[in-house]
């Protein structure tokens, strides 16, 4: 396989997996975005709602049209000028990273964007307990019924000086079929090949996804770890400390 | 040249499968896993950068691992959009200097938003792009050859795929978001218009345009006709840019079939830029009305190269928006598309996570429909088109008019050729725009030969010796002599011309020049004249929606079927249920669209006993699609199938209503 450091794809099926159902309409609870050039609509947007309509009118037009909800006005020159800003980063993450941090809309509050809890974590008060530099191996297993057929799924991160440098299904074939589903030696053979401290951890498929949906989950994370679901490898009293910082003081 | 609506495409869903994307010693069981999921032909890009840096041969090595599995791929070797590497493969030192990256017209550069990295588009019309493009396609086409002529055997199971890349996208955001096709595009980068400038002096030397006088040259290099030769130069180069990667890659592979596609990724869309940004801010779910509304827009548009039909893709990535979207919205663009642009030979690619990351049943049921587009068992008719100068820029209320009457009958095209290769279309315009020479007037004669009509503005851009041909053409013609007057919106007069003996029809043809009175725009209060025009054009050349819907929101495409009568597929697009009613154009009876394929099916439907109707009753669930085949005469009730097993148990009964 060509080296590829930004896997996207696998990016997305890990720390964000989608929404198999259309769910509940988000109408009444979600903030509506809309992009103005002067006082025109340039674009709409609401999670679950066709606002084409309203491009082209007046802002204070569709204004009076949105009830109960609060919205999120963004120039759109400063909207073009936060994007061509990130164009000169590596990867699509630290691209809408950077959009998220730096846009300031002209009304409404700050968008507040749902992260993934580990990434949101490993960028909070952590990294400045952790190594400069560390990879993070999650192996999501298969439900239990399955096992026999599914497969884990692998997937590395490395983070250097606070920033996601790499992100990618690993390769392992190169330790042996046997050896791949080890995941001490998965974790060591990943810490050899990119020169940092590698944290592994095993996690199942079900529990993941509803962590990665949940409003707090290191509390859940905390008890699967507590009850052997969930695997460090190699085991760091400090690492289960952040987590049971995070679980059960709140920080 | 081949007729376009003959043309089937084996292949309507094309499942992605990027090689590169695969470790070297799985590429095997790679395929063969795909086999057993019953998988014999797939799709892949070739990145720019990774033929300059594929030192491992994985690209032999999948070719070879193919190969050997019979199964065959298709290699897509132009730039495109959501390809997952980064740049799109295009090399960084291409994007990394300002003065190489395309320009829209408000001056500002072309950002993709997509997956694994945002980046601006580069102009394609650049020397270094050129020369360096022109190096990676002979290196293509050398890699090919060379194992093409190791192992013969690999010619059968590959075929290179060209297709439009970035031009379509050269676009304004805040322009698009409204109607994504509606504004102006065009690269207005410093490279382009020195492009533009050495184009149209070139162009206008040839000698049609020097008659009478050298002198009358400068006439055409006007100010005035700035934005007409823009078009054409934007269209112009788009043509070059596809015929000479043609001939790249003709050099040595001869022996490897070509095949040109226009792929279209509607999550790179301009028009969608701004959705996708807020959606990412956000962190909800892609506007799927959005998508459902760029499906619909691109479909209006087909593009030929030289004398090939380039039938459209819709291109779902699974990098952007889309990936967000839910698995019912997901089957139903799909669905959507697949009907859309199968129907006229083209079809749907598709990255094989989120192919596969769909139900069996609902691929099983794609799949069926993609099995009666590619036996030519359904057809989606031209009925109208419209030539206009640039394939991808907006072309006004006419165009519009014609849109809103005919639906997905009516089509944008950029080139006559591809309107003489089309058998279905009856009614053909020509914009305002369009700069007509002597060979368009020759073009549009063999149209009206076919005793078809072709409707022809009195514009100011007409050369003198297209004048003098559509002049003599009309003298000579003894049914054209005396042409009717008629003022329907527009004046215009309609000329009868004599088929030609091998017409299909005896009917005679029409020429029809129309008046382009002065401060009669496209735009604004005009909207009504044109809007006129065009009804009474539809009505001249007796087109007729065979099947309508009374609720905007529920949108019928009918279909032709080989075997007899029509396909009627209702989208709806909302996420509500819908109840509706359908209206055909004369009295029909309709069944299930799967069994009417089944031989004796129409006796069945004629002798079923059930009374004939011109309306009927329906409902359909949210996201749905409901197919319908609907026979000219008989009726049946019928529980019709929608697109997921779930939704049929919502009761969707089609009736005869009075």
């Amino acid at each position: 396989m060509m080296e590829q450091n930004h896997d996207w794809r696998g990016f997305q099926e890990t720390f964000y997996p989608h929404r198999r159902s259309m769910g509940p309409s988000l109408e009444g609870k979600s903030h509506v975005y809309v992009i103005v050039e002067g006082e025109n609509v340039v674009a709409a947007f609401c999670e679950g709602e066709d606002l084409s309509s309203w491009v082209g009118a007046n802002l204070s037009e569709v204004s009076s049209q949105v009830q109960k909800r609060e919205m999120i006005v963004l120039d759109r020159k400063d909207v073009d000028q936060v994007t061509s800003s990130a164009l000169t980063l590596p990867h699509f993450y630290d691209q809408v990273e950077l959009v998220r941090t730096t846009l300031k809309p002209i009304q409404g509050p700050k968008p507040h964007f749902p992260e993934h809890f580990l990434l949101h974590a490993l960028a909070s008060w952590w990294s400045k307990l952790l190594p400069s530099a560390f990879g993070v191996l999650i192996r999501v297993q298969p439900a239990a019924d399955v096992r026999t057929k599914a497969k884990s799924k692998d997937f590395f991160i490395l983070i250097r000086r606070g920033k996601l440098e790499c992100f990618r299904v690993p390769d392992l074939h190169s330790l042996g079929r046997e050896r791949e589903d080890d995941l001490q030696a998965a974790g060591k053979y990943l810490s050899e090949k990119y020169l940092v401290p590698v944290q592994a951890a095993s996690v199942p498929v079900a529990e993941w996804e509803e962590w990665v949906r949940g409003t707090s989950p290191w509390r859940e994370v905390a008890k699967s770890l507590r009850a052997g679901r969930t695997r460090l490898m190699p085991f760091r009293w400090g690492t289960a400390m952040m987590i049971g910082a995070r679980a059960y003081l709140g920080f | 040249m081949r007729a376009l609506q003959g043309q089937t495409n084996p292949h309507p869903i094309q499942v992605l499968v990027n090689y590169w994307e695969i470790r070297p010693s799985r590429i095997g069981a790679k395929l063969d896993d795909l086999m057993r999921l019953g998988v014999t032909h797939i799709a892949s890009f070739i990145p720019w950068q990774a033929v300059e840096s594929d030192i491992t041969h994985t690209l032999s090595r999948f070719l070879q691992a193919v190969s050997e599995r019979r199964m065959t791929v298709s290699l897509i070797i132009t730039p495109e959009m959501g390809v997952h590497f980064k740049n799109s493969g295009i090399p960084k030192d291409l994007l990394s200097k300002s003065e190489h990256l395309a320009k829209h017209h408000r001056d500002n550069t072309i950002s993709v938003t997509l997956p694994p990295n945002a980046f601006a588009l580069p102009s394609l019309l650049t020397q270094e792009f050129t020369k360096r493009f022109s190096g990676y396609l002979s290196k293509v086409d050398g890699v090919i050859a060379d194992l093409v002529r190791a192992q013969p055997r690999l010619a059968d199971a590959l075929d290179i795929v060209l297709t439009g890349s970035f031009w379509k996208y050269y676009r304004a955001p805040e322009a698009s978001t409204g109607e994504s096709f509606g504004s102006v595009c065009g690269d207005f980068s410093i490279s382009a218009a020195i492009a533009f400038r050495q184009r149209v002096d070139q162009a206008y030397q040839a000698r049609e345009f020097a008659d009478p006088t050298p002198a009358a040259a400068n006439r055409w290099k006007t100010r005035a006709l700035e934005e007409t030769n823009r078009r054409w130069f934007e269209q112009q180069s788009e043509d070059v840019f596809r015929l000479r990667s043609t001939q790249s890659v003709r050099r040595k592979s001869t022996s490897v079939s070509l095949r040109q596609m226009e792929l279209f990724t509607p999550e790179a869309d301009p028009g969608f830029a701004y959705s996708s940004f807020l959606q990412l801010v956000s962190g909800g779910r892609a506007d799927f009305a959005r998508f459902s509304d760029l499906i619909d827009e691109a479909s209006t548009r087909a593009s030929h190269v030289g004398e090939q039909a380039s039938p459209s893709y819709i291109h779902w990535s699974g990098l952007g928006g889309f990936q967000t979207l839910s698995d019912p919205e997901k089957q139903f663009l799909m669905l959507k598309a697949l009907v859309l642009f199968s129907g006229r030979g083209g079809g749907i690619l598709v990255s094989e996570s989120e192919w596969f990351g769909l139900s069996p049943s609902f691929r099983s049921r794609a799949e069926s429909i993609g099995r009666l587009m590619a036996n030519g068992d359904l057809r989606l008719r031209d009925e109208v088109l419209y030539v206009a100068p640039h394939l991808w820029s907006g072309a006004g209320t006419l165009w519009e008019s014609f849109v809103e009457r005919v639906g997905n009958g009516a089509r944008l095209v950029a080139s006559l050729d591809y309107a003489l290769a089309c058998d279905s279309a009856k009614l053909l315009i020509v914009d305002p725009g369009v700069i007509i020479t002597r060979e368009a007037i020759q073009k549009l004669l063999e149209w009206t030969a076919s005793g078809r009509i072709a409707v022809v503005p009195s514009s100011p851009l007409f050369t003198e010796l297209a004048k003098a041909e559509l002049r003599s053409a009309l003298k000579a013609d003894p049914l054209s002599k005396t042409p009717m007057a008629l003022e329907m919106g527009v004046a215009y007069l309609v000329h009868a011309m004599t088929p030609s003996p091998t017409a299909p029809t005896r009917e005679p043809g029409k020429f029809i020049l129309y008046d382009l009175p002065e401060g009669l725009s496209m735009h604004g209060e005009s909207s009504s004249a044109w809007r006129v025009f065009a009804g009474s054009l539809i009505m001249l050349a007796g087109i007729e929606a065979p099947c309508q819907s009374n609720d905007a929101r529920l949108q019928a495409v009918t279909l032709s079927k080989k075997n007899g009568g029509n396909a009627v597929f209702v989208f709806n697009s909302t996420t509500n249920a819908l109840v509706g009613e359908l209206t055909f154009s004369s009295e029909v009876t309709v069944s299930d669209l799967a069994s009417s394929f089944a031989p004796g099916a129409a006796e069945a439907s004629q002798n079923s006993g059930s009374a004939a109707a011109k309306r009927f009753s329906l409902e359909v669930p949210p996201c749905g699609i409901l197919p319908v085949a609907a026979w000219p005469a008989g009726s049946r009730t019928l529980t019709l199938q929608t697109h997921e097993k779930s939704k049929s148990e919502a009761a969707h009964v089609t009736r005869p209503t009075a």
